[in-house]
């Protein structure tokens, strides 16, 4: 076959695959949710989850959870969108299997896949009550009717489709069910720790496609956003560095470190806006966890 | 003389830390990390107390909070000179950015550590001055609103003659607090 043919045929062959990933479909929707939510209790998750923190330009002054935090990635610069009640540049027109298809699978509406910058991963486990409470929560938030900016990601990181991909090949779950054996308070830390806190976000390694790496579960991250950096969080580095339970728990409440120094960076937000609202158990469970570490989650494959 | 011992033990299991990380610092560079230290070291001393692990004793406060006031303030901005961010410098270029902020956190620095000092009067877990309910500190969990944190610009949250007649635990975590706002917008992370 001559080459034009050849090339006509690869062409040909891209553009049915792209098509084809274009119109795989991801997501699915939700049983209807008619669970009553608790206010107090959304608020609550919404902080140990991060949403407010990440949700909120407090830099700048902006309003709950009307977003625009800038985060710099390799793959560009994302902005964290509009989450108030506003139906235009909110999420105002949403319904609550909306939201629960967002924040557990990572999925628009419209059934496009959100960046991984969106921690969602982390939320898979969340319960048909947590989201009711998220949601009754959520629409507490007074509407701003402002648009969050756009992401500013370069090609080819700004074709959605690909996202479908990554899932595929990195999408996994969080793990964060109870373990048989295992004391009540461990289990809640692991609970948190692996899912609405999200510790792996950033104490954990990624690939060069953004994604974590299970062999680098809590060994650290030396390329944060904004050059930020993440230590290991990984036990003989716990131990090494002086950390006990006790002061893991306070750290996560005051962010003061065994030395007397205080959390800086990404670390210093995710106390000052996530765990200093959290209840002294919560924190403990996590500090618990984090010092007893179930065996081999950096061995497995 | 056993404060002491603990001290000098903490303090020189802490030398090698230190020099890793200031290692090739000079100059003012050299200065401010010293600063810090210090202040470092003042909060690391109150910690146990603050958690109930030690007794209570508030000279110790007061001695404490007078060392982080010391280098708070303009003792502080001064050690910052446009243009000191060297290669050994953890400051990042945002402070001369954002001078104003900064400027704010350290004043805010030195008077959160004033009150600390007055604050020393009353013992961690005792009550909080009747007008101020919990929640409206720092983690209090109420609602969506981004209002819990004191630490929106640097000179929001309670002023210095609420801090005073607090328990000196909450004192310390707002001390806690400030230190953690200006690092979390100004330092490098790179430990």
């Amino acid at each position: 076959m001559n080459r034009w043919k050849l090339a006509g045929l690869l062409f040909g062959a891209a553009v049915a695959t792209s098509g084809a990933v274009i119109l795989w479909p991801v997501g699915t929707r939700p049983d209807p949710i008619e669970l009553v939510g608790d206010v107090g209790r959304g608020a609550y998750l919404a902080r140990a989850s991060g949403c407010i923190a990440c949700h909120t330009n407090f830099a700048e002054g902006g309003a709950p959870l009307a977003g625009g935090v800038e985060l710099e990635t390799p793959f560009g610069v994302f902005y964290s969108p509009n989450l108030t009640t506003d139906s235009v540049h909110g999420i105002g027109d949403w319904t609550i299997e909306d939201f629960a298809m967002a924040v557990r699978q990572g999925v628009s509406p419209e059934g496009e896949p959100y960046y991984p910058t969106f921690a969602y991963p982390f939320y898979a486990d969340f319960s048909d009550q947590d989201i009711a409470d998220l949601w009754a929560a959520f629409q507490t938030v007074p509407a701003v009717a402002e648009a969050a900016p756009a992401h500013d990601v370069g090609f080819p990181f700004n074709l959605r489709w690909s996202l479908k991909l990554w899932r595929a090949a990195f999408l996994s779950d969080p793990e964060t069910e109870p373990v048989d054996g295992r004391s009540d308070i461990w289990n809640r830390g692991r609970e948190l720790a692996r899912g609405a806190a999200h510790c792996g976000a950033c104490h954990t390694g990624r690939n060069i496609a953004g994604a974590r790496i299970t062999s680098s579960f809590y060994a650290g991250n030396d390329a944060l956003p904004g050059g930020d950096h993440a230590p290991s969080i990984r036990l003989e580095h716990l131990i090494d560095q002086g950390w006990t339970v006790e002061s893991i728990a306070y750290a996560l409440e005051t962010g003061i470190t065994p030395t007397g120094d205080v959390f800086g960076g990404g670390m210093g937000e995710v106390v000052q806006y996530g765990t200093s609202f959290l209840t002294p158990q919560d924190r403990l469970a996590i500090a618990t966890y984090l010092m007893d570490p179930e065996d081999e989650a950096w061995v497995r494959d | 003389m056993k404060k002491t011992l603990v001290t000098l033990t903490a303090g020189s299991l802490l030398v090698a830390g230190i020099a890793a990380s200031h290692e090739g610092a000079t100059g003012i560079v050299r200065e401010r990390m010293d600063g810090m230290v210090a202040m470092r070291d003042a909060v690391r001393d109150l910690t146990p107390m603050m958690q109930g692990q030690a007794e209570y004793n508030p000279e110790a406060v007061i001695d404490a909070a007078a060392i982080i006031e010391r280098h708070a303030g303009q003792t502080m901005t001064a050690l910052f000179p446009e243009g000191s961010d060297d290669d050994a410098s953890y400051a990042r270029v945002e402070i001369w950015q954002d001078w104003q902020a900064f400027e704010a956190m350290a004043m805010r620095l030195e008077l959160v550590a004033e009150a600390l000092a007055e604050a020393a009067d009353n013992p961690p877990g005792s009550a909080m001055p009747g007008q101020m309910n919990n929640s409206s500190m720092m983690g209090g969990g109420s609602g969506m609103m981004g209002g819990g944190s004191s630490m929106m610009g640097a000179d929001a949250g309670p002023d210095a003659g609420m801090l005073a007649q607090m328990p000196v635990d909450r004192v310390f975590a707002v001390v806690a607090q400030t230190c953690s706002a200006c690092h979390t917008q100004f330092r490098t992370e790179r430990d």
